[in-house]
């Protein structure tokens, strides 16, 4: 009885969890892969690998952060496996990578200005520097937690967070 | 050396965080608390052309992004939103398959057959002495002949002429299923059931009557346990 109780508590506070924190997961992952179809993969992915690990979770309210922990994780192995892909010629690629039916990069930068805006303005960034801006806009987390997600000093992680503020001034702030 | 490092990091920091502050409250709040007039939704004062600077770079950033989110298509409803809905379908256990459940029964149902033939064959080597072969009735009539004699004797002390005391009618009672023999190791395998199946009724016919038998010795009890109280023995 009381272990059904505990197990619908879970299950409330997870889904909650996806209502509050399933866009913020979702922008931070699409502005990583830029893949509209992988990002909702990985979202998926991100909220399984939280279901999974939700008896070993302690809420200190800052969900965000974590789920943002594991999304970014999973981005780092998702580059880290796809890393040969990138080489591969057009024709190459179409036999090992079937057709999406979701809009690949380059349709959704044409669905909307807006991203087609900001996918070039990250486009400029370093992986770090995106990965410290994206995580801060979206995770709200301190740079001391953003340091210590990325496995980085605190001042690499600050460096990282000013240049990309620099480089994002110039290309935003000229365009809009 | 160590302090000034520390301390740059710490105003950095500071500033960085001022920066990217997710409203304009933090720094107002902050600014107005030291005394610092606010210019619009920058700090205009301090070290804060830089501040001006990379704030305007993150509230542009955080314009585009939000215009971004909102002309994205609609998160596909492939997460539980509802509580009753909230195991993911990845998470659910592979469902067993349907035939494991019979065929482990069936599993069990014939070690237990089987042990229960051998020690049928052990019990009836052990009463008759005879070695491989069990007449499966020899050892379960040889009881029941005993139980029978136990009532008999019951019987004879109270009442000689009962019809239910007669070992003569128990022993009718023997089931004729004489002719179920034990299988070696070589025999086939349908063989081996067969003749472990026919033990198996042996043992159930054998089993009712000393069933019957020991019911009957009670019956007789229970009458010898009347006369007492009655006094009439």
């Amino acid at each position: 009885m009381m272990a059904a109780d505990h197990e619908h508590g879970n299950q409330r506070r997870f889904a909650q969890w996806v209502r509050d924190h399933g866009k913020a997961v979702r922008g931070f992952l699409l502005a990583m892969v830029r893949r509209v179809d992988v990002a909702d993969d990985l979202c998926q992915e991100v909220f399984c690998r939280a279901w999974q690990a939700r008896d070993r979770y302690t809420d200190r309210g800052k969900t965000r952060a974590y789920l943002l922990q594991i999304a970014n994780r999973l981005v780092c192995d998702r580059s880290r496996r796809d890393e040969p892909r990138t080489n591969l010629d057009e024709e190459t690629w179409k036999i090992y990578e079937p057709p999406s039916e979701m809009p690949d990069p380059s349709q959704a930068a044409i669905m909307s200005e807006q991203i087609g805006l900001l996918h070039s303005a990250l486009d400029r960034l370093a992986p770090m520097q995106r990965r410290v801006l994206l995580l801060r806009y979206y995770g709200q987390m301190g740079f001391k937690e953003i340091a210590d997600t990325l496995e980085v000093p605190l001042g690499t992680a600050l460096s990282h967070c000013r240049r990309g503020l620099e480089t994002l001034r110039q290309r935003l702030v000229e365009t809009m | 050396m160590n302090d000034s490092t520390n301390q740059d990091l710490s105003r950095l920091k500071q500033m960085l965080e001022e920066v990217t502050a997710a409203d304009n409250s933090v720094a107002r709040t902050r600014n107005a608390a030291e005394g610092v007039p606010c210019i619009g939704d920058v700090t205009a004062e301090r070290d804060d052309a830089e501040i001006a600077f990379l704030r305007e770079a993150w509230l542009a950033f955080g314009q585009l992004v939000r215009a971004a989110d909102a002309s994205l298509p609609a998160m596909p409803n492939v997460l539980p939103t509802e509580p009753n809905l909230a195991t993911p379908i990845a998470l659910q256990k592979p469902r067993r398959s349907r035939w494991h459940g019979p065929i482990a029964a069936v599993a069990v149902a014939l070690l237990i057959a089987v042990a229960f033939g051998s020690w049928i064959s052990r019990d009836g080597k052990h009463k008759n002495g005879s070695a491989g072969v069990l007449p499966a009735n020899d050892g379960s009539g040889a009881a029941s002949t005993n139980n029978s004699a136990i009532s008999a004797a019951v019987v004879k002390h109270d009442q000689p002429n009962t019809e239910v005391a007669q070992p003569e009618k128990a022993t009718n009672k023997q089931p004729k299923t004489g002719t179920a023999k034990t299988s070696t190791w070589d025999d086939p395998p349908e063989t081996q059931i067969t003749s472990v199946s026919q033990q198996i009724s042996n043992v159930e016919q054998n089993w009712q009557h000393r069933v019957d038998d020991v019911d009957l010795v009670q019956y007789r009890i229970d009458e010898v346990a009347d006369s007492l109280q009655n006094d009439t023995i």
